[in-house]
């Protein structure tokens, strides 16, 4: 019987492999994020640098170049191969664990055949541990620490070298991870990843009621799972609670009882924005967006370094559209940043302001975006830009969290259908109304929406889902 | 590309019943050839869907796969001209699209071989499952681990039949070897994945508690 009560059922390879894909496909559907359907903008912007450039990743080389350019390449690989053997050795021993004061854990040790009240490494992955006893304990090889509260059950799900993942099962537990270099760690509670390098931090799942509790005292760590959409950031001092009975996430302080909603607007979005309101949001936004990019900077230096893809070349001195048609969006955010953003905002030409919201979302600085966005509609609101960064809002909106932000983004999409009819996104925009109308209200009501778009877009990304809900009706 | 992506065309154009968005592959292969300006929105249309739903089923689900969408979409545009059947234009984006993952997945095994260890922790899989199961997610994540484990041409034959449920013929075609290889190859493939997934105790109690019927049937 498993931890759930269920029983297990005996059941052939085949079948437990059988089940495994159909779980796979079922986690891997045709629904696409706003992201990754407006990648086709992305993918114009690189066909179209291609073509002016006369150069690219995959344009056709003569046999006599393609040879000295597969020479240079195997040479830079072997370089890169030594190199990385040399700085990017991990350590070959996978880290221990030992638990400290465990009644449970004493039991699992000795069924592991383990001598003393202690347990280590792999003998003790996959067991269950419970905080009964105070003190509870769980000390890693690499110093790192996690204590279980009195009505917390853990598990250790995996180690590797630098990291390992530990499943937090119900209760309440605190982390404090060692911050050795490139450390990876994942805590995992109820549908909710966090991922951490080297911080201290509390985390509670309730099981019966849905709920995650985050608290964070020191470094960083990035939230993944229900209403989090792309992950959420969460800077020192923060506290995170998603309830996901009522599809709720707010964000507050860690000495507040219960944080205040935050997130994407719950009304429909205003154009004339609330003075003291806006500071404060500012304020806030500034704050998690330092504290996303140092993440994803690392982070897109990391896939810099292993990726196959060839680093930027320096471009401060070209205009911010043209460096990001060459995608150096790290170098115009850094530029931004050394302008000030608030000038930015202010007195920046509507290209470089463009621009800058673009990068802010291919760099997913989805706070600064959503900035720029909205200075864009401010400032030049008569401009095709602004007309689009309607739309931008929408898709920025509805990677928020929680029934409001869905509504703010069926509201953006709204507004950009009305002011653009025709726009290149309008296909998408009626898509994605049409999905979050049946979200958030059923099959009846999204089927004028998906008649809609069937007449308009037939062939559409949409129209199989459009389909679906009209049958389903 | 040419003319294709000079120009942005309104998408009142791209996608009017009758255009060429309601046209067949065919009709679409064409006008790509032709380097018509609507072609390249109408095909990410058409086959984005398909593309980023193959890439995350064969490298696991949570993967970011953006970029190696791009990479896709670049190919086949640079490639198309040379498509000598216009009717086999789904096949010829599967095919690319399976060589990009071989591509990806032999980088990755490079890179663990680099590492001299495994591959980090969040790069495995951390998988947005459907449900909101931490043993669901788990179950996944030690899948994927395995799959981890099977080389890449093996491993994208195996996405392709299983994942995908792509024709024997249609898996051969994709992956430009001879059906008698495929089955050869995707027999031997899922024998092994089932033994390793039959010692893992986690997969096997996670089945277990899955309904019946859950597994029939694949193969």
């Amino acid at each position: 019987v498993t931890s759930n009560g269920r029983a297990n059922e005996r059941r052939s390879p085949d079948q437990v492999l059988g089940g495994l894909i159909q779980l796979a496909q079922e986690a891997a559907t045709d629904q696409m994020s706003v992201r990754e359907q407006t990648g086709v903008d992305r993918l114009e912007r690189t066909l179209a640098r291609e073509q002016i450039l006369g150069r690219g990743w995959f344009a056709p080389r003569s046999r006599r170049s393609r040879a000295t350019f597969t020479l240079t390449l195997a040479a830079a690989g072997a370089a890169a191969a030594v190199l990385a053997l040399a700085l990017n050795r991990e350590p070959d021993e996978t880290l221990t664990f030992e638990v400290l004061n465990s009644q449970s854990g004493r039991d699992a040790a000795r069924a592991a055949g383990a001598a003393g009240a202690a347990r280590k490494g792999a003998q003790g992955l996959d067991r269950d541990i419970d905080g009964a006893t105070p003190g509870t304990k769980l000390r890693f090889s690499d110093g790192s620490e996690v204590a279980l509260e009195k009505d917390a059950s853990a598990r250790v799900a995996s180690l590797e070298a630098r990291g390992g993942r530990v499943l937090l099962q119900r209760g309440s537990l605190r982390a404090r991870i060692n911050p050795v270099t490139r450390a990876r760690w994942t805590i995992v509670a109820g549908p909710y990843s966090v991922h951490v390098t080297g911080t201290e931090f509390s985390v509670r799942w309730s099981e019966s009621d849905q709920v995650f509790d985050l608290g964070l005292h020191k470094g960083s760590v990035v939230v993944e799972g229900p209403l989090a959409g792309e992950g959420i950031v969460v800077s020192p001092g923060r506290r995170l609670v998603a309830r996901l009975k009522e599809a709720r996430l707010v964000l507050g302080r860690v000495d507040e009882a219960e944080p205040v909603a935050a997130g994407e607007p719950s009304k429909p979005p205003s154009e004339e924005p609330q003075e003291q309101a806006e500071t404060q949001a500012e304020a806030e936004e500034r704050a998690a967006a330092v504290a996303s990019r140092n993440v994803s900077r690392a982070e897109a230096r990391a896939r810099r370094a292993g990726g196959n893809r060839p680093a930027t070349p320096a471009l401060s001195d070209t205009s911010w559209a043209q460096r990001l048609e060459q995608g150096d969006v790290w170098g115009i955010l850094d530029d931004a940043d050394r302008r000030g953003i608030a000038r930015v905002m202010a007195s920046a030409p509507r290209a470089e302001l463009a621009a800058l919201a673009h990068a802010a979302r291919y760099g997913r600085q989805n706070h600064l975006a959503r900035r720029a966005l909205r200075v864009m509609r401010e400032r030049f609101p008569q401009s095709r830009d602004a007309r689009e960064a309607t739309f931008f809002l929408g898709g920025l909106a509805e990677a928020g969290a929680g029934r409001e932000a869905q509504e703010s983004a069926r509201d953006w999409y709204d507004r950009y259908l009305a002011e653009s009819p025709s726009g290149s996104f309008a296909p998408v925009a009626l898509g994605r109304k049409m999905v979050i109308v049946h979200k958030l209200r059923g099959s009846e009501a999204a089927a004028p929406v998906a008649a809609e778009y069937l007449r308009r877009y037939p062939d559409g990304t949409h129209a199989r889902a459009a389909r679906k809900i009209l049958e389903s009706r | 590309m040419g003319a294709m992506t000079k120009a942005k065309a309104p998408a009142t154009l791209l996608f009017l019943p009758g255009g060429l968005a309601a046209g067949d592959d065919a009709a679409l292969a064409r006008a790509l050839v032709r380097e018509d300006p609507t072609a390249s929105r109408v095909a990410w249309s058409r086959f984005a869907p398909m593309v980023h739903r193959m890439l995350k089923r064969a490298l696991g689900p949570g993967q970011d796969v953006e970029d190696i969408a791009q990479e896709v979409f670049m190919t086949f545009f640079r490639k198309v001209k040379g498509l000598r059947v216009p009717e086999a234009l789904r096949a010829f984006i599967i095919a690319i699209t399976s060589m990009t993952v071989r591509y990806e997945l032999r980088r990755r095994a490079l890179r663990r071989w680099l590492r001299l260890g495994k591959e980090p922790v969040e790069e495995v899989v951390d998988a947005q499952a459907p449900s909101a199961d931490s043993e669901a997610r788990e179950a996944l994540r030690r899948f994927y681990a395995i799959l981890d484990g099977v080389n890449a041409r093996d491993r994208t034959a195996f996405v392709l039949r299983f994942m995908e449920g792509l024709e024997l013929t249609e898996v051969a075609s994709a992956l430009d070897i001879s059906v008698a290889t495929v089955k050869r190859r995707l027999g031997r493939v899922w024998e092994r994945v089932a033994r390793l997934v039959e010692r893992d105790p986690v997969l096997r109690a996670y089945s277990g508690q899955r309904g019946a019927g859950y597994g029939e049937d694949m193969t």
